[in-house]
C-alpha cells in the first residue's frame, strides 16, 4: 500500500517497499504451484559455461524418454543450439534468449511455461545461463536444483564460487576422465562441495562416455519407473 | 552482473510508481539493499545513476542507498543477532553461515537478504 506524506510544499515522499528480490521469491512460488498442479517435477540445471549442462541434460533425456514426457526450458544469452540439441532427444523444448541477462529468473521462467504443454509433461529441466554467481540469487520455482561442474573448471572452482553450491541438491561433478591430465582430483572437490553443504549428494560423471547418468538419476529421485535401471 | 536488472527493475518501479502519482520530477529514490545479498551496492548506484541520467524527470534524482545489516536466528540456542563478522563481507560467510554462539549451521536469515525500493520522493 502507498501511502503518501506531503513534504515541504509541492514534494512528497511516496512510500513503496517494494522487494525486488522477494518479488521473485513470490513468482518462483507461483511457477511452483503451476508445476506441481499439473504433477510436474522440475530441475534447476545450473552451472559454467562449458560444464556439460546441455550435455546432463541429453543424457538424461535420453534415458529417461521412454517413460516420461521431458520438456526443458532452455536459457541462453542468444542463439538456440542448445535448444536444438535438447530437440534431437525427443524433448519439447522452449527457448529463452535472455540477451543481456546472466541468469533465468522466475518471470522469464514463468513466461516459458506458459509456452508449453504442461498438462503432457511429466518432468521439466530448466537450463540456466552459464553462471556460477547470478542464478544462486533468484529462484525459479524447481523442485531441486542440479548444479553441472567440471575437472576442466580447476581445484579451486568450489571454494570460489560457495553460494551456487549451497542450495544444490545435488552436484555432478564432470569431465572426470580428464581429471589426470587436469591434475585436479574429483574428491577434494567433493570435499569442498560438502564443507559448503553437507545434505548435498554429489555424482562423478564423465558424460560424453555417458557414465555417472544413472547415479545422476537416482540422486535426482527420478529412479521409480523412470526405465534408467538399464 | 546481475545488478544491471535489479537497477532496470527498480528504475521501472520508479518510473511506473511517479506516472501513478503524475510526477513532474524524481527527486529522490532510496533502495535498501541487503548485506547477505550478492548485489553489489556501487555497481547498483551506477546503474540507477546511469539510467536516470537519460530522463529528464529524474536526471536531477539523488540516488540513496541504505545497507540493511544481517539479522540471523539460531533454531538451536535461540541466539538472535549480527552473523560472525558483519559488515561488506558478511555474504561471504553466506554458504557456510553458522550460529556465533553454538557454532551449529541451521541458522534462519530474518534480515538481510533484501533488495527493496523504500521510498521515492517527487514534485509534482
Amino acid at each position: 500500500m502507498k501511502v503518501i506524506e506531503f513534504q515541504e510544499g509541492e514534494s512528497f515522499d511516496i512510500e513503496l517497499e517494494e522487494d525486488l528480490l522477494k518479488r521473485n521469491q513470490q513468482l518462483a512460488q507461483a511457477n511452483g504451484q503451476l508445476l506441481e498442479k499439473h504433477g510436474i517435477l522440475a530441475i534447476d540445471v545450473m552451472g559454467s559455461v562449458g560444464s556439460g549442462k546441455t550435455t546432463m541434460i541429453e543424457r538424461l533425456s535420453s534415458r529417461l524418454c521412454q517413460t516420461k514426457t521431458i520438456g526443458v526450458v532452455a536459457g541462453d544469452l542468444t542463439t538456440t543450439i542448445d535448444a536444438d540439441r535438447i530437440v534431437e532427444k525427443g524433448a519439447q523444448v522452449v527457448e529463452v534468449n535472455t540477451g543481456k541477462e546472466c541468469h533465468l529468473d522466475a518471470n522469464l521462467v514463468g513466461k516459458a511455461l506458459r509456452e508449453l504443454p504442461l498438462e503432457k509433461l511429466d518432468l521439466l529441466f530448466i537450463e540456466n545461463v552459464g553462471n556460477l554467481i547470478c542464478p544462486a540469487e533468484f529462484p525459479l520455482g524447481a523442485h531441486k536444483r542440479l548444479v553441472v561442474i567440471s575437472v576442466t573448471e580447476g581445484p579451486h572452482m568450489v571454494v570460489k564460487h560457495p553460494h551456487i553450491f549451497r542450495g544444490a541438491d545435488v552436484v555432478a561433478i564432470n569431465k572426470v576422465e580428464l581429471a589426470a591430465p587436469m591434475k585436479v582430483d574429483p574428491e577434494e572437490l567433493k570435499k569442498d562441495v560438502l564443507a559448503v553443504n553437507p545434505g548435498a549428494q554429489v555424482v562423478k560423471t564423465s558424460l560424453v562416455q555417458d557414465q555417472g547418468t544413472k547415479d545422476v538419476i537416482e540422486a535426482l529421485g527420478l529412479m521409480a519407473g523412470s526405465g534408467a535401471e538399464a | 552482473m546481475h545488478e544491471f536488472s535489479i537497477a532496470q527493475q527498480i528504475v521501472d518501479v520508479v518510473f511506473r510508481t511517479a506516472q501513478e502519482n503524475e510526477a513532474q520530477l524524481i527527486e529522490r529514490v532510496v533502495v535498501v539493499i541487503g548485506e547477505l545479498t550478492l548485489l553489489s551496492e556501487e555497481q547498483v548506484r551506477f546503474w540507477l545513476q546511469e539510467f536516470f541520467s537519460h530522463k529528464p524527470i529524474s536526471r536531477e534524482a539523488c540516488v540513496e542507498i541504505i545497507v540493511q545489516p544481517a539479522l540471523i536466528r539460531c533454531s538451536h540456542c535461540g541466539f538472535e543477532g549480527a552473523p560472525p563478522c558483519p559488515g561488506p563481507e558478511a555474504h561471504f560467510l553466506l554458504p557456510i553461515l553458522a550460529c556465533p554462539r553454538c557454532g551449529q549451521s541451521g541458522v534462519t536469515i530474518k534480515e538481510g537478504r533484501e533488495c527493496l525500493v523504500k521510498k521515492i520522493t517527487v514534485k509534482k
